[in-house]
């Protein structure tokens, strides 16, 4: 089910409302039977693969717990690698699979391995992140193994974040189903506001954005550069909302029931370098590859000293790529995020040097700047469907300037009005402009409540209602 | 705590409801407001298709997307066969959007010819939402039918007075100013020229839609029984057209239907030359011109057939 669809403005507040009138003991039913008819609005026959991963991991959380030494390492082993290799069958195969193929006919060699016709099961990255979270924690016993079956379904399931995160932790999100939690006036508000707040980025300004995106890059080689730059910037827009729209979706959806999901996007175009804009981007996602790959291999290679870290980052990175998908693109896209971060490890002490010597009226900007187009040159391969495609899209926007496309007129100027207000809201938020001033939050209940109508109508008037899926759906 | 003993509850049931008046107040006044802008337009997109539905008499008409908008002259048309012509083509639009149209037009009167623009991807699946166009148009019997396609849950999203005019707010705007003209009898030429010359296949995307075809034949059937010629047209494109699915469909129509014809310039050599093309799916205003007079002579002919059959049998027009 979307978000964005009608079946779900139906079916959160039967939900939301049959929560709080059923009994504490009940609840993880209620809301483990409404996840699971959530899920099967995509391909119900998909539930069974995430019924069995959660069965694996569920009984080798409570084994790896009971285990000692070598038995430990070994359930752990057991429980990542059946878990990865769901993943690798739907998601990765086919990209291994071709990719050998290819080195096979270069060398001449007879190589034949016919290509999977499956489609991706729904959000399968991110829940099995989810999963593999749970069990390296009941290894490193940070989290006691989870006895009760139908809660761990539940952690994996949780409708909000189940098919495009945040990817949770279960120290955070595990205690939670366990706590009565009473209906809360300021959760319940605040809640819906995030979840206004999600629904205008989605509808209004990434949908909107979509179609000028879709138009250039569907037809690259019919625009010239200056057509495809803006195109470019407009879709690192349009990514950002769709996909902190998701997550502010099921923030405020798990939040009106009183559950806290972890923050996932903190204004990211407002990063004075690469490093800090992938602290406040897909945080749940950089968190992860943080404590279970960038640490550890850092901690193996610590003998490397510095080269240790860059080394760990060019491997998170171009994971974390792949993570995206299985294409080049999203491992080039990976990798040279990976060596932006290297590149600002070198050049630590040279920019805080030209920091302190350059006015911050003018470094702090320039940084948001250049740390934004470097965003946006990397998703020139994330956007495009292959690296030819990219390296081509890249070649005319640095040396093929032309007339810029506009399209349909007014779908320019809503794109540009709201990306505006969007930049708007989020520079006062940042900068605590106005003394934080806050429609939303506002302590005059007239403006408090008057914004909550106007997004309303906004969404209404605004909004571009297709039924689009959320771009990190896909993953 | 007992959930009605929860003074959170009642305190959220009363800011929620004032929220929700408040929001019902606003769509209500919005709406009417953007409705009554609607009645009011004076030019542009709305004005013409307002107009195509409502107040047309012409006796020739041609109705379908942007290849029926920009390639169609009415000059070229009124000049050649004395006879008053509209242009009800739109930007973006399906064939549901021509069938309603029509349908409405038929309702008030009866039209003496009618040209049906058919894409080269006509029939594929229809998108939610393509027919946003005519929500405006929700009261409208001849119209309604058609929107149970625009998809799921229309009637209950009709109920918002907003929903109907959205993302319409810069054409009501543009609409009120009966100077900014940009057609012609709803024609709208392109101006443009394209620079390549290599003709990129063009093939259909996914699956047919047998609702698109079965609504057409409705279409072709009634204005079968009300013995009006119809001309349905894939006209020319600058590409290498590799499609059969929206040709058999038509030239199926053409045997199914006496009153119906199919020309079809897809492909056609005569029509390669980049300097007649906007883009390479539309004529630009010199190549509208010169495919309007082909298809005006076209109905001229026809129209001699049907005079000499006429005095000599009662053969339909077009067979």
């Amino acid at each position: 089910m979307l978000f964005n669809s009608f079946n779900f403005l139906v079916f959160f507040p039967i939900v939301t409302v049959l929560y709080f009138l059923l009994p504490h003991k009940f609840r993880w039913i209620h809301l483990l039977l409404a996840s699971c008819i959530f899920y099967c609005f995509f391909i119900p026959v998909y539930i069974l693969i995430l019924i069995v991963t959660i069965i694996i991991d569920y009984y080798a959380g409570i084994r790896i717990e009971q285990a000692q030494g070598k038995a430990r390492k070994a359930w752990l082993l057991f429980s990542i690698i059946s878990t990865c290799l769901v993943l690798f069958v739907f998601k990765y195969f086919n990209f291994v699979n071709s990719n050998i193929n290819e080195v096979a006919s270069f060398l001449d060699l007879h190589y034949s391995l016919p290509l999977l016709h499956i489609i991706l099961p729904i959000g399968l990255s991110f829940h099995t992140f989810q999963s593999l979270s749970y069990v390296i924690e009941v290894y490193w016993g940070n989290q006691k193994a989870e006895k009760d079956f139908g809660i761990y379904s539940l952690y994996v399931m949780f409708y909000p974040q189940l098919v495009a995160g945040p990817i949770e932790r279960p120290q955070n999100l595990l205690h939670q189903f366990y706590e009565k939690h009473e209906f809360n006036y300021n959760d319940a508000t605040a809640g819906l506001k995030k979840m206004a707040w999600g629904l205008f980025k989605k509808v209004v300004i990434a949908d909107r954005l979509s179609i000028y995106v879709n138009a250039v890059y569907n037809n690259h080689d019919k625009h010239n550069g200056t057509s495809l730059l803006i195109a470019t910037i407009l879709f690192a827009f349009q990514i950002y909302c769709d996909f902190s729209g998701y997550s502010d979706l099921a923030i405020g959806a798990a939040r009106t029931m009183g559950f806290k999901l972890m923050t996932n996007f903190n204004m990211p175009f407002q990063s004075r370098s690469i490093t800090e804009f992938w602290r406040r981007w897909h945080i749940s996602l950089s968190t992860w590859f943080n404590d279970y790959l960038f640490t550890p291999i850092i901690f193996a290679k610590r003998h490397w000293g510095k080269y240790a870290v860059m080394f760990a980052v060019l491997v998170t990175f171009s994971v974390s790529g792949l993570w995206h998908g299985a294409n080049w693109t999203y491992i080039v896209w990976g990798l040279l995020n990976g060596l932006g971060i290297v590149y600002e490890l070198l050049t630590k002490k040279f920019r805080k040097k030209l920091s302190k010597n350059t006015p911050k009226f003018i470094y702090d900007p320039l940084s948001i700047i250049l740390t934004f187009l470097f965003a946006c040159f990397t998703w020139v391969f994330f956007r495009a469907p292959d690296l030819h495609t990219s390296v081509s899209i890249l070649h005319k926007i640095f040396l093929e300037p032309g007339s810029l496309f506009i399209g349909e007129r007014k779908n320019m100027i809503f794109s540009l009005f709201f990306i505006a207000l969007l930049i708007v809201v989020e520079v006062i938020s940042e900068y605590k402009l106005f003394n934080g001033f806050s429609v939303f939050n506002n302590s005059n209940i007239l403006i408090r409540r008057l914004s909550y109508v106007m997004i309303v109508i906004a969404i209404l008037e605004f909004g571009v209602f297709d039924n689009s899926q959320f771009i990190y759906f896909q993953f | 705590m007992m959930i009605a003993n929860n003074p959170d509850i009642f305190k959220f049931i009363k800011s929620f409801l004032v929220i929700l008046l408040a929001i019902l107040l606003c769509d209500w006044l919005l709406g009417n407001a953007l409705g009554y802008l609607y009645s009011k337009q004076q030019s542009g997109v709305l004005y013409r298709t307002s107009y195509a539905i409502d107040s047309t008499k012409a006796d020739y008409l041609v109705v379908g997307a942007s290849r029926a908008n920009h390639h169609y002259d009415p000059r070229v048309f009124e000049s050649s066969i004395h006879s008053s012509f509209y242009n009800c083509g739109r930007d973006k639009q399906s064939i549901f959007y021509s069938c309603a149209v029509i349908s409405s037009i038929l309702n008030r009167y009866t039209p003496k010819y009618v040209i049906i623009e058919i894409k080269p991807d006509e029939f594929s699946q229809f998108e939610e939402g393509e027919l946003a166009t005519l929500l405006p148009y929700y009261n409208n019997n001849a119209v309604k039918p058609y929107l149970k396609y625009n998809g799921k849950f229309q009637q209950v999203k009709m109920l918002s007075h907003i929903y109907p005019y959205n993302s319409l707010i810069t054409n009501l705007l543009v609409g009120l100013d009966r100077n900014w003209i940009e057609d012609y009898k709803g024609y709208v030429p392109k101006t443009s020229v394209i620079s390549n010359t290599k003709l990129e296949p063009l093939k259909e995307k996914g699956a047919t839609d047998s609702l698109k075809v079965k609504e057409l034949y409705n279409l072709l059937g009634r204005l079968n029984n009300k013995n009006i010629p119809t001309l349905l047209v894939i006209s020319p494109m600058h590409y290498k057209y590799v499609n059969s699915v929206t040709t058999s469909i038509c030239q199926q129509a053409d045997e199914k239907f006496s009153n119906t014809a199919f020309l079809n310039f897809a492909n056609n050599k005569s029509w390669i030359d980049n300097k007649l093309y906007s883009d390479d799916y539309h004529l630009n205003v010199n190549g509208a011109r010169l495919f309007s007079k082909q298809i005006a002579e076209y109905i001229n002919q026809q129209n001699k057939h049907f005079e000499i059959a006429n005095q000599t049998t009662s053969s339909p027009p077009l067979r």
